[in-house]
């Protein structure tokens, strides 16, 4: 009996709640309409300037992707699924945004994954709550059914660092073809070099350290891959590719590509920074440093921290600028919001040994 | 005098006895009723905390979304735990029948009934292989464990076979429509999850077979002495487990368009069935309760999410919430031997 009265509750909630949530009404248009009542004086429109967000953004200096207006159309609330609070990359992109949205004047509503790309359908279910005009989230596995999710609350999606998708038009981030491209020019500098002296007459290899599920990393390392090749006129066989996707670690993969060819000398990029250190390190640990040199992606305060103990084979990076990331986020967004035109997102700086104390000295210790 | 000395201690002896069956009646009704008076609070703190954002039927709607997919896992998870199995294979059963259905579906094209199909009998092989090693006398969280880790093994070999970048994109029509269709502006996993309840209900509660679970699970022995049919019935349970799991992965996937090695949100199923009152060793428990288990950890999901707690303590508030859901079963067994 008392089981029966237990389903007949549970029953009765069950019809109360499709009953209350059938008849809230959804709003399907996605469409704004701006209505212009040509009979009022025009006001001026007044926009921020570049040089004033370049000071803002002081030291990385970013420079603004859109000329945004001081009084936007609508209180715009922007949401964002950080991928890992935690990371020192994403974390500059938390800063930012929060940073952004407060100079532009508009609400920010954040939720942290932790480093668990599957937990974000179900954060992007708590940030819809907060009735956001626009959304974003960087998730390789998980974007485009973010994007359709978002679609169905009749609201814009616009990702990190993700790759195209038939269910949001824009595709912002880092450009990853000229990202790999820039890191291989690097890479190609530092070889070059080497060749000319203790590599000289010895068997060279690429080694692509990539993830095959992340489109991005696939463009990146692709890129960096075919225009290494290029450069320095390597056959198929010497450019080889560690892919995290087939369960193996960075690490394994790297150790038995240099024992399985013991004579060779092996230049590495990885899709991102701790990808490529973290072989590295190995490879030293095993007394192997001097026939591995690294170029890395990305650049935040790990990697520019290791380049500063000048280690034998590590090159320099091509920094991202992670914090001008996040802040050309708010500025895409918000350009689409407005139906105003934003300029792609550039990847502009390669650090070298030579380089790094003073671009560390501008970011990390100016405070 | 001394009688007086003697009544005394028994007058004391009886009011401690009554104390003592007070205590335990009250424990008893703690028990029963805690996880009603638990999410009841838990609605009124968050309707406190941040009552413009939780008391909203959106808000309802998030929750029930959240619960939907596990929810239908639930239904029978409930049902194999009663059964005295404990199944630890479902975020990679899930995963595996989403990336054999993708597959298939996506990637070879084939129809829709034949890639189900295909599926099935994929889950079906699965549950029968669980309880193939259960039979031969392996406990069943062993078991499942192993079988968890085979399916994940096939869920990559998916992967690789079919040269795919670490997952499968599920974006053919028509199971994008049918994974997000909704029934007067409900999503309609929503009442799915409640038949699949209401089916779990009457098969436990009206019918032979789900007496002969609540016995398995109880007393295995005396069930066997009953003529119960001990080996069939656990095959059974744990075959519509694995199935109704790989369902639920297609139907994430679905949503999510896209199909992975691991369904994250399974995971919350032995959580919810313990706080339900489903007893770990089997035996006990009502479904129409796990139902209420998992809206009380997805509201916290939810709530929590509201108020913006930061991801490491809610991640601790999960791992406390697992823990007590252990410490009540526990103490639900002691009351039962006393």
């Amino acid at each position: 009996m008392k089981s029966k009265r237990d389903l007949f509750a549970v029953l009765v909630l069950a019809l109360a709640v499709i009953v209350l949530t059938a008849c809230e009404t959804q709003t399907v248009e996605v469409e704004v309409t701006r209505v212009v009542d040509v009979t009022a004086t025009p006001m001026a429109v007044t926009f921020h300037e570049a040089a004033a967000i370049e000071e803002m953004t002081s030291p990385h200096q970013c420079k603004p992707l859109a000329t945004l207006p001081t009084t936007f159309s609508q209180p715009w609330r922007l949401g964002f699924i950080n991928p890992n609070l935690a990371h020192p990359f994403f974390g500059e992109w938390s800063g930012a945004m929060k940073t952004a949205a407060e100079f532009y004047g508009v609400e920010f509503f954040e939720s942290d994954a932790a480093g668990d790309y599957a937990t974000e359908p179900d954060l992007l279910e708590t940030l819809l709550l907060n009735d956001l005009s626009i959304v974003g989230a960087h998730g390789p596995n998980v974007y485009e059914g973010l994007a359709l999710r978002a679609l169905d609350e009749g609201i814009q999606f616009i990702g990190i660092d993700n790759g195209p998708s038939e269910y949001t038009p824009i595709v912002y981030g880092i450009p990853d073809g000229i990202a790999g491209m820039r890191g291989a020019e690097l890479l190609v500098e530092g070889v070059r070099q080497r060749m000319q002296e203790d590599w000289a007459g010895r068997e060279l290899f690429f080694i692509e350290l990539t993830h095959g599920g992340i489109p991005a990393c696939v463009t990146r390392t692709g890129s960096a891959a075919s225009t290494f090749q290029e450069a320095m006129e390597l056959d198929d066989d010497h450019v080889l590719m560690a892919d995290l996707t087939t369960g193996r670690s960075a690490e394994d993969m790297v150790n038995d590509t240099m024992t399985a060819n013991p004579d060779g000398v092996f230049a590495m990029i990885p899709c991102w920074d701790g990808l490529g250190i973290g072989p590295y390190n190995a490879v030293a640990e095993a007394g192997n440093e001097a026939d591995v040199m690294l170029v890395t992606l990305g650049g935040d305060e790990p990697p520019a921290k290791f380049l500063k103990t000048r280690p034998m084979g590590y090159y320099g990076f091509i920094e991202f600028q992670p914090y001008c990331e996040g802040w050309g986020w708010v500025e895409v967004a918000l350009a689409t919001l407005e139906g105003l035109p934003f300029e792609t997102y550039q990847v502009r700086k390669a650090i070298t040994q030579e380089t790094v104390d003073q671009r560390y000295a501008e970011l990390y210790e100016s405070e | 005098m001394a009688s007086d000395v003697g009544t005394n201690r028994v007058g004391s002896a009886m009011t401690g006895q009554v104390g003592r069956e007070r205590r335990k009646r009250i424990v008893q009704f703690l028990l029963d009723n805690g996880l009603f008076i638990a999410f009841v609070l838990e609605l009124i703190l968050f309707a406190v905390a941040a009552p413009d954002l939780f008391i909203r039927s959106r808000t309802l709607e998030a929750i029930l979304r959240l619960s939907g997919p596990a929810g239908i896992v639930l239904a029978s998870y409930t049902i194999t735990l009663i059964s005295g199995q404990i199944d630890l294979s479902t975020a990679q059963v899930g995963g595996m029948a989403s990336l054999m259905f993708a597959a298939v579906f996506q990637l070879l094209a084939w129809p829709l009934g034949v890639a189900l199909a295909l599926t099935v009998v994929l889950t079906i092989a699965v549950g029968l292989l669980s309880s193939y090693l259960i039979q031969q006398g392996i406990p069943s969280f062993v078991s499942t464990l192993a079988v968890g880790v085979v399916s994940g093994g096939i869920g990559y070999l998916i992967i690789n076979l079919t040269k795919q970048p670490g997952m499968i994109r599920l974006v053919r029509p028509p199971l994008r429509d049918i994974a997000n269709f909704e029934v007067f502006n409900v999503p309609f996993v929503i009442p799915l999850m409640f038949i699949a309840y209401a089916i779990g209900w009457v098969v436990l509660n009206q019918t032979r077979f789900g007496a002969h679970i609540y016995a398995l699970g109880g007393n295995p022995a005396a069930a066997a002495l009953n003529g119960i049919n001990a080996v069939r019935i656990a095959r059974i349970v744990l075959v519509i487990n694995a199935v109704i799991t790989g369902m639920a992965g297609i139907l994430i996937a679905g949503r999510q368009l896209a199909a992975q090695p691991g369904v994250e949100g399974l995971g919350q199923s032995l959580t919810a069935a313990l706080f339900a009152g489903v007893a770990l060793s089997g035996g006990s428990g009502k479904i129409e309760r796990t139902l209420i288990g998992l809206l009380f950890l997805s509201t916290l999901t939810i709530g929590l999410g509201i108020l913006n707690v930061s991801a490491p303590v809610r991640q601790l508030i999960n791992g406390l919430a697992f823990v007590i859901a252990i410490l009540l079963d526990s103490i639900r067994q002691q009351l039962a031997t006393r």
